[in-house]
């Protein structure tokens, strides 16, 4: 088995245009790069291949003060929201209006626990179709921050090096992101709810309990 | 009334109102708190069903595992990059 070439091994390669490095290259980052990208796009495959021609193109301007990683990352997030924006039917929601109100430092509306599981697998698949587009319509710099910390698992330095943002910046972003999703899932799943009530039909009971004043 | 009394009650006993709960959700979970401060966070969420909500669905949309579709990839894809830099570099 080929053993993959240590990264400055690999940087090296590639700076001298190497099809091997390239090789490599691609064969150890298109696939995490694309399911980074699909959080993002619905459809990434563009994007990626765009990544690495670009990063193919510019690899002499890496200066190495990040990751080989972290640098192919940004191309890759900067790509598909380049994408995402010629997108002309591409919805954006405003955060405002989805973080929680207070008065006198209690919640003005009740809290709905939609964190049990939903009764069947058609429901499941409806609620993940929904997460996802909470995600895509979260404004940019949000969606990032939330995709990069929360789906991609990245620890706080990394992202904060990814987006260029500080420590405190990027945790505002994840959190204003999980605010808004959150809120917005509670809002769907109550509609949902209602409207299988209004039917007749049974509601998913560990989904359905409003917190009055508890 | 009752709103002002509870998070008067809350203050009294040196615990956190729902706002600030909110507002230290992502400390909480990331379990940067100070183990006097999480000991309080926790004592509040053992009396507010409210916020009990709300914790466990922010911390669902953080951990978001659940909700995550699993996306099958073309087992061709790394090819296909490749050939894409050979037809255009």
């Amino acid at each position: 088995m080929i053993q993959p070439l240590p990264e400055q091994d690999l940087i090296q390669g590639l700076k001298r245009k190497s099809t091997e490095a390239f090789e490599e290259l691609v064969a150890g980052y298109a696939r995490r790069l694309y399911y980074v990208s699909i959080q993002i796009l619905r459809n990434p495959q563009d994007a990626v291949q765009e990544t690495f021609l670009k990063a193919f193109q510019t690899i002499e301007d890496f200066r190495e003060e990040s990751s080989l990683y972290t640098w192919l990352y940004r191309i890759a997030c900067n790509q598909s929201l380049m994408k995402l924006r010629h997108q002309s039917q591409h919805k954006v929601v405003p955060i405002e209006p989805y973080l929680p109100r207070f008065e006198q430092g209690q919640h003005v509306d009740p809290i709905l626990d939609w964190s049990s599981a939903p009764d069947s697998t058609l429901e499941t698949q409806e609620l993940t179709d929904f997460f996802e587009k909470c995600i895509q319509e979260l404004p940019g710099d949000y969606r990032l921050a939330y995709i990069l910390k929360d789906v991609e698992k990245l620890s706080e330095d990394h992202v904060c090096e990814i987006l260029g943002v500080t420590k405190p910046a990027m945790k505002n972003r994840v959190h204003a992101a999980r605010l808004v999703i959150r809120k917005r899932i509670e809002e769907h799943v109550f509609k949902r709810n209602t409207s299988k009530a209004a039917a007749g039909g049974p509601t998913s009971a560990g989904a359905v309990g409003w917190g009055l004043m508890s | 009334m009752i709103r002002s009394s509870r998070t008067w009650m809350m203050k009294l006993m040196g615990l956190p109102t729902c706002e600030e709960i909110e507002q230290f959700a992502y400390s909480y979970l990331e379990e940067e708190l100070q183990l006097e401060q999480k000991r309080k966070f926790e004592r509040h969420l053992r009396g507010c069903r409210n916020c009990q909500r709300f914790i466990h669905t922010y911390r669902q949309v953080a951990r978001p595992e659940r909700l995550l579709q699993k996306i099958p990839l073309d087992p061709c894809f790394e090819s296909r990059v490749v050939q894409y830099l050979r037809e255009n570099h």
